[in-house]
């Protein structure tokens, strides 16, 4: 049994078909069209893709620019400096460090190379010996004896035992006091071998 | 190798080249796509508009597939994407031109007839040179039967003539699947009554 709608249904498919082999695209205009097509290059699309290079030239930039300026360079001990003459690392016996730490704050610290502090103690230790006769304040007396050297900020300790030695030997001057300014006289080897005050012509550190 | 040699040689067409176009933008695949597809498409836009702003909606809408490939999902009846592509560039191309247009089941967007058809009146509905069928009605009586129908009519019975299922209609055309029945039982009732007599005849 047909349905009500198959003649039309069967005449619409006739007309569409008659109709669409009538209705096309002439070679011309599908020429026309294919070549406007394959020739026209998406506008979003390249926009999107300038953009993006753009973005990416920019970033490849900045990481060049500011990776440079943080870069710390371990390898050279040598730099030139403004007059283009090299200078050594190693000459300077203090380096003073200022970083921000890793948990966030400002830190400073001093680096001083082992070998200024070596031959700093050399020095000091032949100034120390090669002294004399040294000036200082004494500050303190309980069994031994403190005296605040004038020429450096020491505190030189006398114990009892030296104390004893050298009163034995008449080498300590009598009615010395807290807060006289003592000579202490050193012998060759830096030992001392004498204490005294130090006179009219030293009142005070300094003088 | 002989196979890959095989395939390079005799290549055929793939089976969904807008995926290969929306994949690779390759211009070989939307060439394709055009032979494929370029007359279908016309033939709808000049049923639903005229041959000249058709042929201008066709130009826009191949523009808009290669805009808008990487918009296209492969699991998409290519033809149902592109077709809905050019219904809406000829809808906006219609509210351009006509401000507004609402597309309501009245709303009548006769094609501009070509200047061939615009001497048909309903006079004219047997024509000595074209028949379709046995009947007498002419291609030309039912050309201008069709194109009084609304537009969403109009488009509902041309789709579906043009071999989409109700779930592509339903795509392209963005209304639910009862709506398109409706459209179609519609279309044809009022066909029927503007091919009067003939039809019954039939």
């Amino acid at each position: 049994m047909n349905k009500p709608d198959e003649p039309l249904d069967q005449k619409l498919a006739q007309h569409f078909k008659e109709r669409k082999a009538r209705t096309t695209l002439t070679s011309t205009q599908q020429k026309a069209l294919l070549n406007t097509a394959t020739h026209t290059k998406p506008k979003k699309f390249g926009f999107t893709l300038q953009l993006t290079s753009l973005a990416c030239a920019l970033g490849v930039f900045a990481f060049i620019v500011f990776d440079n300026n943080n870069v710390i360079n371990t390898e050279p001990k040598t730099v030139l400096n403004s007059v283009l003459k090299t200078i050594d690392i190693h000459d300077y016996s203090i380096i003073k460090t200022h970083e921000i730490n890793q948990a966030g704050s400002y830190a400073s610290s001093i680096t001083e190379q082992k070998h200024a502090l070596d031959s700093q103690l050399a020095n000091d230790l032949r100034r120390h010996q090669q002294r004399h006769i040294e000036y200082g304040t004494l500050v303190k007396v309980d069994n031994d004896w403190y005296i605040a050297s004038c020429n450096d900020e020491v505190l030189v300790q006398i114990k009892q035992s030296l104390l004893n030695d050298l009163k034995g030997k008449h080498a300590v001057e009598s009615n010395i006091n807290t807060g006289d300014i003592l000579a202490m006289a050193h012998n060759g080897k830096g030992q001392i071998i004498a204490l005294k005050h130090a006179g009219a012509g030293v009142r005070q550190c300094g003088a | 190798m002989l196979l890959s040699i095989k395939s390079w040689l005799f290549e055929t067409p793939s089976k969904d080249c807008m995926a290969s176009y929306a994949k690779s933008g390759e211009n070989r695949y939307l060439e394709q796509l055009i032979a494929l597809y370029s007359n279908d498409l016309y033939h709808y836009l000049v049923t639903q508009s005229n041959t000249h702003l058709a042929y201008d909606v066709s130009q826009q809408t191949w523009l808009k597939v290669i805009e808008k490939r990487h918009l296209y999902q492969a699991q998409t009846t290519p033809k149902a994407w592109l077709f809905k592509l050019a219904r809406n560039t000829l809808i906006d191309e219609y509210r351009r031109q006509q401000h507004f247009v609402e597309l309501d089941e009245n709303t009548h967007l006769a094609a501009q007839n070509d200047k061939s058809e615009n001497n048909l009146n309903s006079g004219d509905l047997t024509s000595k040179d074209s028949h379709i069928g046995s009947s007498n009605i002419s291609y030309e009586a039912f050309d201008a039967a069709l194109k009084q129908l609304s537009f969403v009519q109009r488009e509902a019975i041309t789709l579906q003539q043009e071999g989409f299922s109700l779930t592509d209609i339903e795509l392209i055309t963005q209304s639910s699947l009862e709506t398109i029945k409706t459209r179609l039982r519609y279309a044809k009732q009022n066909l029927k009554r503007l091919l009067g007599a003939n039809n019954e005849q039939a």
